[in-house]
């Protein structure tokens, strides 16, 4: 009867840590570093579209660059901006991902404005603007892991779409 | 009731390896972010100078080796005009235990590469 009862105790032990397991440390840890690797992807991008907005100091016409109101070339803006997003994200002419690459869909610029003059400024996602600065807005589709794939999966969805706003000052008189 | 403590120990060790695995897991992404910041810093520097000099692949060596990475590669142009592109190229890897087994801990090398293009900036003023 004793022998039994242990028995039953080491049962009940084996229960209790799976269960512990299996419903709190995994989800536990599976939450924490989607989370982590979601805010590293963030970063990658953020780092990703400053190098791209510094590319874009090409577009800026030089001999006004010493002036108050600092004029560019908008159409030579995007497509050094696409350009150079392109490179960096591992995408295709058409915005669309290549193998490698952290979108998982075709990337959307839907909003891109240099600010030349006129400061202080507010961009249109409502963020104060003080000197030469490129404004941009960008969808990023991103391929979540773990315990949002399957959330994902079960709403019918494959990525998450990551609206980015992200404000870069362009360097000048330095 | 030495059973039930035989049970109660393994299952502690259980749950402690399989806590240190996850806890493991955290490790590279760390070490990217790092790395990534290394060579961020070290790119807005290449592209300020108009090219990759002697003391900022120095610099970025330096901070690589400092924070564990080894074998480490820096490709990029030494001059370039302004205007021109700039693509900093760096590879590096990074030896660490990890469990590989349930009982078992074993050396793996992990490899990081940055690869991000810029402009030179033009002269300006």
């Amino acid at each position: 009867m004793k022998m039994k009862n242990c028995r039953g105790y080491a049962t009940i032990d084996v229960i209790l840590f799976t269960g512990i397991m299996l419903f709190l440390i995994f989800p536990l840890f599976s939450f924490t570093l989607e989370k982590y690797v979601y805010q590293n992807s963030i970063q990658i991008i953020k780092d990703t579209l400053d190098m791209t907005a510094i590319a874009t100091y090409e577009s800026l016409d030089a001999n006004s660059t010493a002036k108050d109101n600092i004029q560019f070339d908008r159409t030579e803006l995007i497509n050094i901006y696409k350009k150079y997003l392109a490179q960096n994200l591992k995408l295709n002419d058409d915005l669309v991902p290549e193998d490698g690459s952290i979108a998982k869909d075709t990337v959307r610029i839907e909003q891109l404005e240099l600010f030349t003059s006129g400061f202080p400024d507010i961009c249109p996602e409502g963020a104060e603007i003080n000197k030469l600065s490129i404004h941009v807005l960008v969808v990023i589709p991103l391929k979540p892991n773990l315990y949002r794939e399957v959330l994902l999966d079960a709403l019918g969805k494959d990525y998450v779409e990551l609206k980015l706003h992200h404000d870069t000052e362009l360097p000048v008189n330095n | 009731m030495p059973g039930k403590a035989l049970v109660l120990v393994f299952c502690i060790i259980l749950m402690f390896i399989l806590t240190i695995y996850c806890i493991e897991l955290f490790i590279p992404l760390k070490l990217k972010i790092d790395f990534n910041d290394y060579c961020r810093q070290a790119l807005i520097k290449i592209e300020n100078n108009g090219g990759l000099n002697d003391d900022i692949k120095d610099s970025l060596i330096s901070n690589l080796n400092k924070r564990g990475f080894e074998n480490i590669q820096v490709i990029c142009d030494s001059d370039v005009k302004k205007g021109n592109e700039i693509n900093l190229k760096v590879y590096a890897e990074y030896e660490r235990k990890h469990f590989v087994d349930l009982f078992k801990r074993d050396n793996i090398t992990d490899s990081y590469s940055y690869n991000k293009m810029t402009i030179s900036r033009k002269v300006v003023n």
